[in-house]
């Protein structure tokens, strides 16, 4: 069967016809306004080649690395628990079977004492029968020892005679420490169980005026704390004053105190007496000056009476080997070797340190006797004088640097 | 996201459900997370099966009663509570009770028998694996991250202020009394006939009206009428309640002073436009109304019992009555919670009345900022509680309560 | 015999002062807790070893708190004190002199020393002995006659050489004084060229001075 033929049959008009005839006009087409040629440059004229958009880089999925870790909706027991109630929760991979519950650990109880049978006569107290101290103490095991709740739980048995909150926590602690007392006669008292002992002491008495207390102070108007507030002041300032008086007063009692007259004082009480005193200073002040200048003169003499009492004793050469030595303006007294060193303030002493370590010495003369001491401070005096030259050295070169 | 460790945050969840049961909305939802996934309406449609959820209940059918299974912030009828319930945990949430340890809250004030009652319910009839009855103002008061505090729940049917000292709360220091939510909407309810202003609701409105003026009669609104469609007046209240409950949020506000009529004169007043197109403009009647948390005796558009003390108060005699050494840290810590203290101004009236009664002592406010957090609080906490590690030795489990009976519950529920 | 004070004297006797320490090795006394790790002797001496009983009265080592009675008196010689410790710390020492002497005291204190350092401290194995002794001496200025006697009848002296026990020696002595005379040397010579730039500069200084005057009445 041919196109033909089936076309003959369906009455279909001929097809080689109209394409045949259509292409030649297509590729002949004319164009009036531009050369053939010139069209066939511009192309086919079908539509521009999309341009390659960069592909848009989108943030890449993140590389998991594992495999997540399953969840598992795991059973637990709670060992705080004694009906083995068995609870879900989500654990992450596999469940572990009876592991401790973590949270068992939290489950603490402050330790009652039970009473035993011959505990009841050891807590008798008047006013509470045994039913009512074991009722306390359920309550106290329950709630914690905490009072607040415990005495709102409480029911009276005897509705007349209401008990306070001091009422139970007297009982308790009277109850706790008379069986401690049980347990521990005979042997003697652990420094713990003493310790315990006296905590348990309730002061009744006192924890009601307390509170009294306290809800007097809540009571308070606000007029009334402002001046509680104002008179606090007032006390502080108070007593920073006296403490001001009071260091005062101790130094002008130190600075009285301090030089002991020798002899009596009360020739010296007097306005005349004053005078008199201030003449004497004034002389004494005088007279140390001549002192001083005369023995300066007979230096090289050496005070006779001491010495004709030492010549008598020994000779020259046994003096080095005792020790002695002469000098002027001694004040009587013992004195340390170490604490006559020349010292000065602390910026010039560092130089000087730095400058005897560059000499390869020490701070402090290893064997500090006279002869060597008077060395070390001829040295360290020097040195001084070195830095003040450096010094004036320095200030000059600056000043010729300044005025050039 | 990797959460903290366990041992940092203490919680070890175990999917347990936490159910609020509240005068007007029931809460559910899962432990550990940070709000009910179920809140559904108290009030239910009497039918079989009962009609319940906020997309069921304000059809209008002819006929259909409402009924509300709590009284006294507690399950009163508990046929009705169990189907709600149900209906939050099975429809809402999509989980079975028997699946999940059940955490229920409960105010300050059951009875021994409500409570055993509340356990017999949750082993017998909802099969729970687990159950615990936890007080609210206890949930409270964690939710705020505190273990003591004084709780001030100003909720629909009542407002209580329960101290907790250390995560327990101290019963006979605990008051409470009934101005809550419902108390202002009947107050308004009672105000608003008494300037004969007809509160049509929602489903009887055809056509508003179109005001041009405020205070011009609305008697160009198409009403349909209620007894035309026989809707019962449980239906009619509860759907005349909406419309109030919109007029409370919106235009209800308590002054930062007690009140006094000129200080009142002087704030800008606020408008409402209800169902039918009636406009109105409140002015101190907003503050009246909510005075009257504060001052029930002075201020009450309705009758109150004698003795009734405003929320300030209570809370001060709640306080007054605990142990000395106690009160400061009460005092230091309080929490205010419930949706109704979300009128605008509660919060800092509070505040500066306890200023006043308590001088002696430093008082904190520590109330939620968010709506949400403020109305769901004791769910918040319970929620926080029963994902805690070391709460899970307390539930009671089914075999104890087989073993012990329902009495276990005043032993285990502290 | 008068209590007249001798003018211008001034009597010297040198002591010395310091510690020896070593490590507690196995024979451990008895008193020592686990953590002493060394046990040290702190005392009071004469150079030569000899005894200075004739004019200390006392002497009175304060030890750190820790130490149980921490405050030692030692009535006679030897004046020291063994103890056990691990720590250094510094001791308060307190000479008191006997009645002849006037009853006076003069306090110094020493840091124990129970730790090699300096080149000891690089030595492998460590020395035996850990000594931190100090020499110094007694200066009694004025002293009066009985003073004198008393002191002028025992003799003293350092040993002459120096050895590994006693370093201090008549011979180091005169080493030291050979030092600090070399040094003093060196200062002085020092000094005089500062002393020297010092008059150069000031002259300098005078001849710019005048030039700038100079220079200023020219302008």
């Amino acid at each position: 069967m041919d196109a033909k033929s089936i076309r003959d049959v369906l009455n279909l008009p001929g097809k080689s016809e109209s394409p045949a005839a259509k292409r030649p006009k297509i590729e002949g087409k004319k164009h009036e306004s531009i050369q053939r040629e010139l069209y066939a440059l511009l192309g086919d004229n079908s539509a521009p080649t999309m341009l390659q958009q960069p592909q848009k880089q989108f943030k890449s999925r993140p590389k998991i690395q594992r495999k997540p870790g399953p969840w598992v909706w795991a059973p637990f027991t709670n060992q705080a628990r004694d009906d083995g109630l068995v609870l879900h929760h989500w654990v992450k991979g596999s469940a572990k079977e009876d592991e401790e519950y973590s949270y068992v650990k939290y489950n603490t109880k402050i330790e009652i004492p039970e009473i035993s049978q011959d505990a009841e006569s050891v807590i008798e107290q008047e006013g509470w029968s045994i039913d009512e101290t074991k009722k306390l103490l359920a309550l106290c095991s329950e709630y914690d020892l905490r009072w607040v709740v415990i005495f709102d739980r409480w029911t009276d048995e005897d509705t007349e005679n209401p008990r306070k909150i001091e009422d139970l926590q007297e009982r308790y602690y009277y109850v706790r420490q008379k069986l401690l007392e049980m347990k521990t006669t005979g042997s003697a008292w652990t420094a713990d169980q003493l310790s315990l002992y006296n905590q348990l002491d309730y002061p009744k008495e006192k924890e009601i005026a307390r509170k009294e207390y306290l809800e007097g102070l809540m009571h308070r108007t606000p007029a009334e704390v402002t001046e509680e507030e104002a008179l606090l002041v007032e006390a502080r300032k108070l007593e920073a004053a006296m403490k001001r008086m009071n260091e005062e007063r101790e130094e002008l009692l130190r600075l009285l105190d301090s030089p002991e007259a020798a002899g009596s004082i009360a020739k010296y009480s007097t306005s005349q007496g004053v005078t008199t005193l201030a003449a004497n200073l004034m002389q004494q002040g005088q007279n140390k000056k001549k002192k001083v200048e005369s023995t300066a003169a007979p230096a090289a003499e050496r005070p006779q009476a001491s010495v004709a009492f030492i010549r008598k004793k020994i000779s020259a050469r046994e003096e080095a080997a005792y020790g002695i030595s002469w000098k002027e303006k001694l004040h009587p007294g013992i004195q340390l070797r170490s604490a006559k060193f020349p010292t000065f303030k602390a910026s010039v002493q560092q130089k000087v340190n730095s400058i005897l370590g560059e000499l390869g010495l020490p701070i402090r003369p290893v064997i500090p006797t006279d002869r060597v001491t008077m060395k070390f401070e001829q040295l360290v005096n020097s040195i001084v004088m070195l830095l003040e030259a450096k010094k004036a050295v320095d200030r000059l070169n600056t000043e010729i640097a300044t005025s050039k | 996201m990797s959460s903290p460790a366990p041992a940092v945050y203490g919680g070890d969840e175990i999917s347990a459900i936490v159910l609020d049961p509240g005068s007007q909305w029931t809460r559910a939802g899962f432990a550990g997370e940070d709000s009910p996934k179920a809140v559904v309406p108290t009030d239910y449609i009497v039918h079989d099966p009962p009609f319940i959820g906020d997309d069921y209940i304000h059809v209008p059918r002819s006929g259909a009663e409402v009924a509300n299974p709590m009284a006294d912030g507690f399950v009163s009828d508990w046929d009705g509570a169990v189907k709600i319930w149900d209906y939050a945990v099975t429809k809402k949430l999509g989980v079975s009770f028997s699946d999940h340890p059940l955490l229920m809250t409960e105010p300050a004030w059951t009875s021994t028998a409500d409570r055993k009652k509340a356990v017999e319910i949750a082993f017998e009839e909802l099969q729970v694996p687990a159950f615990y009855l936890a007080r609210s103002s206890v949930c409270a008061c964690f939710a705020a991250g505190k273990a003591t505090a004084l709780v001030l729940d100003v909720g629909h049917k009542q407002m209580s202020a329960t101290p907790v000292y250390d995560g327990l709360i101290l019963k006979k220091s605990s008051f409470h009394n009934g101005l809550g939510g419902d108390f202002l909407s009947k107050q308004i309810a009672a105000k608003l006939a008494a300037q004969d202003i007809t509160v049509t609701p929602y489903c009887l409105v055809s056509r508003k009206a179109v005001q041009l003026d405020p205070f011009q009669a609305a008697d160009s609104a198409v009403v349909k009428s209620a007894a035309d469609l026989g809707l019962t007046e449980s239906f009619l209240n509860l759907e005349k309640e909406r419309v109030i409950h919109e007029f409370k949020e919106s235009v209800c506000q308590v002054m930062e002073v007690p009140y006094n009529e000129g200080g009142a004169e002087t704030r800008p007043p606020r408008p409402f436009e209800f169902p039918d197109g009636y406009n109105i403009n409140v002015t101190t009647d907003r503050f009246t109304t909510s005075e009257a948390l504060f001052n029930p005796k002075g201020y009450s558009a309705i009758d109150v019992p004698k003795d009734t003390v405003g929320a300030a108060k209570m809370v001060y005699d709640s306080i007054m009555s605990c142990d000395v050494d106690a009160r400061a840290n009460l005092a230091y810590n309080i929490v205010i919670t419930g949706g109704t203290s979300l009128v605008q101004g509660f919060t800092e009236r509070v505040q500066q009345e306890l200023f006043g009664l308590l001088p002696g002592l430093k008082v904190r406010i520590y109330a939620a900022g968010n709506s949400s957090e403020r109305k769901y609080g004791g769910w918040i906490g319970g929620s926080v509680l029963s994902s805690l590690g070391t709460f899970h030795q307390m539930w009671i489990s089914k075999k104890e309560y087989e073993e012990a009976g329902s009495s276990i519950v005043e032993k285990r529920c502290k | 015999m008068s209590s007249k004070r001798l003018k211008n004297v001034s009597i010297a006797r040198p002591f010395v002062y310091g510690n020896t320490a070593s490590p507690l090795g196995t024979d451990r006394p008895a008193s020592a807790s686990p953590d002493h790790s060394h046990s040290w002797t702190v005392f009071v001496r004469g150079p030569n070893g000899e005894n200075l009983d004739y004019f200390i009265k006392r002497v009175v080592f304060r030890l750190h708190e820790t130490y149980p009675n921490s405050v030692r008196t030692i009535d006679q010689p030897p004046y020291e004190v063994t103890e056990t410790g691990w720590g250094e710390f510094d001791i308060n020492i307190r000479i008191y002199f006997n009645a002849v002497a006037g009853d006076k005291s003069i306090t110094l204190y020493h840091r124990l020393k129970l730790h090699p350092y300096g080149e000891e401290a690089n030595k492998v194995p460590p020395p035996p002995v850990v000594q931190s002794v100090i020499f110094d001496e007694v200066v009694f200025n004025e002293p009066t006659e009985e003073l004198f006697n008393v002191l002028t009848s025992h003799k003293y002296g350092l040993p002459s050489r120096s050895t590994d026990r006693s370093k201090f020696s008549y011979q180091a002595e005169n080493e030291e004084a050979d030092r600090l005379a070399a040094a003093y040397d060196k200062v002085q010579a020092q000094l005089r060229i500062m002393r020297e730039k010092i008059h150069q500069l000031e002259q300098r200084k005078k001849i710019m001075q005048e030039q700038q005057e100079k220079t200023k009445e020219d302008t």
